[in-house]
């Protein structure tokens, strides 16, 4: 059974992934299907409907086998799961947790984790550099009115993907690197502290934060905050909003 | 026999996943919606719900958080964000992301989906980082691109319209799959398509990644862990205990980098990992759940076990409760439109069939008369300031008055529900169309319009009607409309989005006003 079960996974998450890309294919074929040259006339407007109920259930159809084994699949994996013995959760402890823990233990810190403390400070400052270099060409898309005029959304989304997507994964990225840099230093570190004198750590002391007070005073911000919504007629906004449907933004069109 | 009940005590839900169901449950309470495939539109709406859920679903008994935010934030051209920013704030005070842990639907579906048996992929550096993601569509899609076009009084949530895969699930494909609403299929395209595809991905990533969305994706999910330092329920430490020893923060499946920080769903996983019991579920400084309680002696226990057990009951009642009273039948609606025969034809809303008449108050001064333009193609557009599908299209009825106007007569008629100053709205702009308020909601009611807008009717020189359907068209799908409606020939179908003509660019003549006063309509409900 121990031995089965990585396979049976195995087949399961390739299933998943079978299943899914058949659905996703189904629709964008109904999709170009559609808007073939044949269901155009000459403005441009469809002959027939491109999605209609009769073929989107003939579709779904072609997929009931694959989805009958998926379901299968999915009861005989999770059937030998059960009779397995619970696997023991990983304690998986950070090189960071770690290091702070040592940390407090040692009595006096050497001068390599010293160095490699400066070093994770010059780390996050060059991030932050990045970030903000990121979030200014970001923001000079975002924050200009005029890129946000059009009503045809559709290129406006394009336009957006264009500027404002490739900061993001670039300021991504770069917290990404950085995470590995400083992973790599705190391990670098542990093993500084190796063999270093150490003391009993002192219980950790709670940093004074005014969480009381922030709330209370939050609280009443709210409240204020609602009673004007009331008057303002924000109130009577969220109703219509939800007992209307918007068919755009649940995704009909 | 004694190794099976082992086998399913193991296998009990928690009380963690008790009320995720409860919640769920008690969201959608309005089961018939499934069966009429129409969705609640009474007054409990008012109330944003804490979790996750459309309010296009036909189970929601209540407004979407995010999707009342998104559009609260589109409309702050004529009014602030102040209900939506304050009932945010006061769930975020007081549960902060224990409402993703405990009270989302969203949340269960995704648990539920990671229990499919697959090898996973644990967190790393990669999910921190994809963490922040998070953040990123909460300032773009949900704050900044509705706000830039409130400045155009331009409704665009744009998260619901271009990622949200709960609307897509919940409404779409909830109302899509009751053959009740066969007729909406034809208002499926690209927007649908891309929508389903990021459904499906997304469904796809959680099977493998626990909780994707939540911890890559979700809007609210950012919003309510901006509150992570001040929520008054939620997994406390008790600092003075903790050993910094690391098992809690290694045991946690989301991207914690300490327990109840902003990342922290506050499930509670990690108090029985902790080896000095530091971490415990705590409102203010009351302990609802954690070792405290496992260690206090039995009579405190039992009342505590009491305690659960009575709150179990009046949330079962309350549950109870919601499910008779949004599932009692309701009276079938009268049909306005009386039995009526013109010119040999029934009077009714469908194709085919004599378009009832009707008077109408229009924008400016004067009424509008259906029956006094016999003779004439008439298309009655239905809008709304609030949908932005509506707002959308008005240019192309414009331009088609414009390059028509010998032939058809147009009217566009704002729904009963007004939330705005439509005068106002209309002035910055220069639509030649004349605009009008059915002030009753009887008009749409008698044109079969229920809780979909916008809505378009063709009736023909005889007063018969050519095309009634819900769903915004272009300006060609409308040029052959008219051309049907002329000639009597079917008119091609519609489907908006994939036809070839680009959507004209309507620029409001002037700078947006604040609305002098809020013009009320009768009805909250149609
Ligand atoms: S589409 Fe998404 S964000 Fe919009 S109302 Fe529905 S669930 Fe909420
Ligand atoms: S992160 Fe979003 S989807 Fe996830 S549980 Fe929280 S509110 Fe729900
Ligand atoms: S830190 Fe603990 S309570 Fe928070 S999400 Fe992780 S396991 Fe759950």
């Amino acid at each position: 059974m121990t031995r089965l079960l990585p396979w049976l996974r195995g087949a399961t998450a390739v299933m998943t992934l079978l299943l899914a890309l058949l659905l996703c294919w189904q629709c964008i074929d109904i999709y170009a299907d559609g808007n073939a040259a044949e269901n155009l006339d000459a403005g441009g407007v469809h002959i027939a409907p491109v999605y209609t109920r009769e073929d989107v259930g003939a579709r779904l159809m072609t997929l009931a086998i694959p989805a009958g084994v998926y379901a299968l699949l999915i009861a005989a994996t999770a059937l030998v799961q059960s009779r397995e013995p619970q696997q023991a959760e990983k304690a998986g402890m950070t090189a960071e947790n770690r290091l702070r823990l040592m940390k407090r233990r040692v009595a006096e810190l050497p001068a390599a984790a010293a160095h490699e403390e400066v070093l994770r400070r010059n780390i996050w400052i060059a991030t932050a550099a990045v970030l903000t270099l990121c979030a200014a060409m970001a923001g000079l898309f975002l924050l200009n009115g005029s890129n946000f005029v059009s009503w045809d959304l559709e290129v406006v989304m394009g336009e957006m993907l264009r500027h404002v997507a490739p900061w993001a994964a670039v300021a991504l990225l770069a917290v990404y690197v950085a995470l590995r840099a400083c992973d790599a230093s705190f391990t670098r570190e542990c093993e500084a502290l190796k063999g270093q004198a150490t003391v009993k750590p002192d219980p950790m002391q709670e940093k004074p934060f005014p969480a009381d007070v922030l709330r209370a005073d939050l609280y009443a911000a709210a409240i204020v905050f609602i009673v004007l919504g009331v008057m303002n007629g924000g109130l009577y906004d969220v109703l219509v909003k939800a007992i209307n449907i918007c068919t755009e933004c649940i995704g009909l069109g | 026999m004694g190794k099976m009940i082992g086998w399913i005590k193991a296998h009990l839900p928690t009380q963690r996943r008790l009320i995720q169901l409860y919640a769920a449950l008690l969201y959608n309470a309005h089961a018939k919606g499934f069966i009429t495939g129409n969705i609640y539109t009474g007054s409990s709406k008012i109330l944003c719900l804490p979790g996750f859920n459309c309010y296009s679903c036909p189970g929601a008994i209540g407004a979407c958080p995010l999707g009342a935010l998104q559009n609260a934030l589109a409309a702050s051209g004529t009014r602030a964000p102040m209900y939506v920013l304050g009932i945010l704030m006061l769930f975020g005070l007081t549960l902060g992301r224990t409402i993703c842990g405990f009270l989302c639907p969203v949340g269960l579906l995704q648990e539920w989906l990671h229990k499919i048996p697959t090898p996973k992929l644990g967190k790393g550096r990669v999910t921190r980082v994809l963490s922040w993601l998070k953040y990123i569509i909460l300032a773009v899609f949900v704050v900044i691109i509705p706000l830039w076009y409130a400045l155009q009084r331009y409704p665009v949530p744009a998260f619901c319209k271009y990622i949200c895969p709960v609307g897509t699930f919940e409404g779409a494909v909830g109302l899509l799959s009751n053959p009740v609403n066969e007729d909406k299929f034809s208002m499926l395209g690209i927007l649908f398509t891309r929508k389903f595809v990021i459904l499906i991905a997304i469904v796809v990533a959680c099977v493998f990644v626990y909780r994707a969305f939540c911890r890559f994706l979700c809007p609210l999910g950012a919003i309510y862990g901006l509150f992570a330092k001040v929520a008054f329920i939620g997994v406390k430490v008790d600092v003075p205990k903790c050993t910094d020893c690391g098992r809690c923060v290694g045991h946690c499946r989301m991207d914690v980098k300490r327990v109840g920080d902003h990342e922290c769903i506050h499930c509670g996983e990690c108090i029985d990992v902790c080896p000095t019991k530091a971490i415990s579920f705590k409102a203010g400084r009351y302990v609802l759940h954690g070792p405290q309680i496992d260690a206090a002696p039995a009579p405190e226990q039992k009342k505590v076990r009491r305690n659960r057990r009575l709150a179990w009951i009046a949330a079962l009642l309350v549950l109870a409760g919601a499910l008779v009273y949004y599932n009692l039948p309701t009276e079938p609606a009268a049909d306005p439109v009386p039995e009526t025969v013109v010119n040999d034809l029934p009077v009714g809303k469908e194709v085919g069939m004599a378009a009832p008449d009707f008077t109408v108050p229009v924008y400016g001064g004067g009424e509008f008369t259906l029956s006094e333009h016999r003779g004439k193609v008439v298309i009655v557009n239905f809008w709304a300031t609030w949908c932005t599908p509506c707002c959308q299209e008005l240019p192309h009825f414009d331009e088609l008055l414009a390059n028509h106007a010998d032939e058809v007569v147009i009217v566009a008629i704002h729904s009963e529900l007004v939330t705005d100053d439509v005068e106002g709205y209309l002035a910055g702009f220069d639509y030649q169309l004349p605009f009008a308020l059915d002030e009753s909601g009887e008009v749409i009611t008698s044109f079969g319009g229920s809780t979909m807008l916008p809505q378009t009717i063709v009736i023909n020189a005889d007063g018969v009607i050519t095309y009634n359907a819900v769903g915004s068209v272009t300006y060609a799908r409308l040029e052959s409309l008219l051309k049907a409606a002329q000639t009597g020939e079917a008119a091609a179908e519609a489907t908006p989005e994939a036809t070839a003509t680009p959507v004209p660019t309507a620029t409001p003549t002037q700078a947006p006003t604040r609305a002098p006063a809020t013009q009320r309509g009768p009805g909250l409900t149609r």
